[in-house]
């Protein structure tokens, strides 16, 4: 038996912890984001994460960008729709990148071709 | 998106008791017995999820999600008592009002049976752990007051730095709807081999009004292995 663990005093306590993912985000950078233009390969309406498949022209060509998004489900509450999103759109979309440099990231938000920006509000 | 269910259902049983009672006949035993239970329909969720559906919540989530350990992963449904407080905006339940059961569904596949036809527990010999336990019920008035054992031993939530529990484990809970589009749940958990006194919650829920079914949510296109130690995004 693990030692007792002593909770009284605690007028109230969450049964979870005051984390809100169901995996960690310590690969992205959550202090910088970042904002690329691109065209739309895929965007793959998926549990438990829908991604954005963006590829990116630099210097040394074209690059895919794996942009991770909340659920379906999440992603439908935040305005998102399966066809929000076609392939060759061209987009400009704001992301935290990855602290070891790979093209993915934590998706912030897409803006179309229209003007219509998806996903939130630029980070705090 | 909200569909006028719960009127239609007035409705329906209106009609059928005005049809019991013009051909001299009682209403069905049954048909009472849910006339006496309340309103539960709709999908409900944590204030802190409906708080984490877009713009700064969904912002801060981001940035709280990336204060859990690199290797942190957790692609299975949350169980019990977990569910009863998730703070994402993908997770929300159903409950099923019956006079024999209340039965609570989730978006992740948990669900709770919660007998109410005045069974008790199983007896020890007929009795395991299972990740939602054994869950019997009676009403106090509208309030529905929940009992479970038999819950697997591990922590109340996969998070880092939940308590850890073990099979004797003892749950109540009075779980009632507040108003129209708030619920609550009071519970107290004693575990008299892990905690040294009954810790308790309140946990209130909204109603949910921008989905109108429940959407499961699952891991069957999970791209985020962990590697060397660390959650990574892996390629398409």
């Amino acid at each position: 038996m693990n030692a007792v663990q002593h909770l009284a005093g605690i007028a109230a306590i969450t049964l979870a912890a005051p984390c809100l993912a169901h995996h960690s985000f310590a690969n992205f950078d959550t202090t910088k984001s970042l904002t690329l233009h691109g065209t739309v390969k895929e965007l793959q309406w998926t549990n438990p994460h829908c991604y954005v498949q963006l590829l990116v022209t630099g210097a040394t060509g074209s690059v895919e960008w794996s942009l991770e998004m909340n659920s379906p489900l999440a992603s439908y509450r935040a305005g998102w729709r399966p066809g929000s999103v076609q392939r060759g759109d061209k987009v400009t979309v704001m992301l935290y990148p990855t602290k070891d440099g790979t093209p993915a990231s934590r998706l912030i938000s897409v803006t179309r071709a229209d003007g219509r920006t998806l996903g939130g509000r630029p980070p705090a | 998106m909200i569909r006028a269910n719960a009127k239609l259902t007035a409705a329906l049983a209106a009609t059928l008791f005005a049809a019991a009672a013009a051909a001299g006949e009682p209403p069905p035993p049954r048909a009472l017995a849910f006339a006496t239970l309340p309103d539960w329909t709709g999908i409900w969720e944590t204030e802190a999820a409906a708080a984490s559906v877009s713009g700064a919540g969904a912002q801060a989530a981001a940035k709280g999600a990336s204060l859990l350990p690199p290797d942190f992963k957790s692609c299975h449904a949350a169980g019990f008592p977990a569910i009863m407080n998730v703070p994402l905006s993908d997770f929300m339940f159903e409950l099923l009002v019956t006079p024999e059961q209340t039965m609570l569904a989730a978006t992740d596949g948990t669900v709770r049976h919660v007998y109410t036809d005045g069974r008790a527990h199983p007896k020890p010999a007929d009795l395991w752990p299972t990740a939602a336990g054994d869950s019997i019920g009676h009403w106090d008035r509208k309030t529905l007051v929940i009992d479970t054992v038999a819950r697997e031993a591990g922590p109340i939530s996969p998070f880092p730095g939940s308590p850890n529990l073990s099979t004797a484990a003892h749950f109540t809970e009075r779980l009632r709807r507040l108003d129209a589009n708030t619920m609550e749940d009071e519970m107290t958990i004693d575990d008299p081999k892990r905690l040294t006194r009954p810790m308790q919650s309140r946990i209130r829920y909204t109603r949910v009004r921008d989905i109108d079914r429940l959407i499961p949510i699952d891991c069957e296109h999970d791209r985020d292995p962990v590697v060397n130690g660390k959650t990574v995004v892996a390629p398409p």
